[in-house]
């Protein structure tokens, strides 16, 4: 009687708990909700729907281990403001979760996510004496942590919202190095061997996400990302 | 014989009586098909309809609910059902206490050299462990709620589950050394059981980002001061930070309510299995 009580939680264990993976099967297509830009992670190809990246190349790893092809969905509102209800996301939106995520407890609190990178903060550039750059485009990262540290450490500090700008900046000396996490780092400093990474703030893991509830399409996510 | 020989010995026979009535209580659950049926019934129930019929209602998308959890519904209720699994075979194994002074089992252990207390630890451990065993079975399902897994939590699990285990157990042993009637002593029982898990925090969060006068205005003040009162509440806490790396309650707090917890029963029931 106990081995077969054993065997009926075990086998229970596997029923579905939602039919999430199932709709997406059915609807042939995963729906990804994404940054309008976050380079390297997403970067929108002009004149088509399509994203490249890294992340977009996960996005991709995923779809095809579900067998469903992705349809991307911009969010215009993502990251205007510091709190994310404003950004106009919701679960009807889409499937997936994409852009940027850290792993922290607003980010946790509000998506399922599935981490797959853990990252160190770089500099793009020597910071030496003068003006550095933040640039954080990432949801879930302590901003106000990194820029307290920044000015800890006796830079005179300057903000950026945009890649480009970040970039721009740099290559044109308003800035004498950017911050940021070190993908993104590398990516400011333009193919240049600058980017120093930096052990005074921890480390961050960049996830993927799906909404809460959706537990047989994240565990589809899971078995198609890689561990951190 | 010297003094030494003579309280090793002594510790010898208390070891092996303990252990006697330890192997009868645990015997007496194998061979009792009802509660093998409640075992595998209760987790089911609870956290594979319960749970999974709630989860949706649960939803932390944005500007969906109230409260901002790193959890959803399956994973929240799970460390309580696994209490709630320790809860009932923890307090039915006393019943076996009442069965024993019915069919005159008591009278003749009573009346042999074997000690009391040595008596009293065989039933509290016996029904330690059938409590332990029940509520390891519930873990099973954690793959089920997407809770990932390591030896560090399942061991972490254990100090708050035998806590439960052994509490419940001392609770009933302190019932049915009073009672002489089984269908008094169930009655008991269950007026215990449920309101102990309800009232713990088990299906429903107090949101802990609010404070205690935030808590009052969103819930009735009998309601939140029974929860934190009950001292199944930090139990099911503890558990959940275990698991989902998440509590409501102050951990120092929800310690020292536990020890308490196992300590007095413990002593209480004692006593009243001596007299």
């Amino acid at each position: 009687m106990i081995i077969a009580g054993i065997i009926m939680l075990l086998a229970v264990r596997e029923l579905p708990p939602d039919s999430s993976l199932a709709d997406v099967r059915e609807a042939g297509t995963l729906i990804v909700c994404v940054p309008p830009s976050l380079p390297p992670l997403l970067i929108p190809q002009p004149g088509s729907d399509r994203y490249e990246g890294t992340e977009a190349a996960l996005v991709r790893s995923i779809t095809a281990g579900i067998g469903v092809s992705v349809q991307w969905n911009p969010q215009p509102g993502w990251g205007d403001t510091i709190d994310p209800s404003d950004w106009g996301l919701r679960p009807s939106a889409c499937d997936l979760v994409v852009g940027g995520i850290v792993a922290a407890e607003e980010t946790r609190s509000l998506l399922e996510l599935v981490p797959y990178h853990t990252v160190r903060w770089a500099f793009a550039g020597d910071p030496g004496a003068g003006a550095v750059g933040l640039y954080v485009p990432f949801w879930g990262v302590d901003r106000g942590r990194a820029a307290r540290w920044l000015r800890d450490e006796g830079y005179d500090l300057r903000f950026f919202f945009n890649a480009d700008v970040a970039r721009e900046a740099l290559s044109n000396g308003e800035v004498r190095a950017v911050l940021s996490l070190e993908p993104v780092a590398e990516w400011i400093a333009a193919g240049q061997d600058i980017v120093t990474p930096t052990t005074g703030l921890p480390g961050e893991t960049l996830a993927v996400a799906t909404w809460k509830g959706r537990t047989t399409l994240n565990r589809a996510v899971q078995r198609a990302v890689p561990s951190p | 014989m010297t003094g030494l020989t003579r309280v090793l010995r002594y510790l010898h026979d208390f070891a092996a009586a303990t252990h006697a009535v330890w192997l009868r209580e645990v015997l007496r659950m194998l061979r009792d098909s009802g509660q093998i049926v409640g075992a595998f019934s209760r987790p089911v129930l609870w956290v594979m309809i319960f749970g999974i019929g709630l989860t949706p209602y649960f939803r932390t998308g944005l500007r969906e609910t109230t409260f901002m959890v790193p959890f959803t519904y399956i994973q929240f209720i799970l460390p309580a059902v696994v209490v709630l699994n320790l809860m009932y075979p923890a307090i039915q194994s006393a019943v076996s206490l009442i069965w024993d002074r019915e069919f005159g089992f008591s009278r003749e252990v009573f009346a042999s050299p074997t000690p009391r207390s040595a008596v009293f630890f065989g039933k509290l451990l016996g029904g330690g462990t059938i409590a332990m065993a029940q509520g390891l079975l519930v873990l099973l399902l954690l793959p089920a709620a997407n809770v990932p897994v390591s030896y560090a939590s399942l061991l972490g699990a254990l100090v708050p589950m035998a806590t439960v285990a052994l509490a419940f157990t001392a609770i009933g042993l302190f019932l049915a050394s009073r009672m002489s009637s089984f269908q008094g002593f169930g009655v008991f029982a269950n007026t215990l059981i449920l309101p102990a898990f309800f009232l713990a925090s088990s299906i429903f969060p107090l949101d802990p980002s609010l404070s205690m006068e935030q808590a009052l205005q969103s819930f009735p003040a009998w309601l939140v001061f029974l929860v934190h009162a009950n001292p199944v509440t930090y139990a099911i806490d503890e558990l959940r930070w275990v698991m989902l790396g998440y509590r409501q309650f102050d951990p120092i707090t929800a310690r020292t309510v536990l020890s308490a917890f196992v300590l007095i029963p413990v002593i209480m029931a004692y006593h009243a299995f001596r007299r």
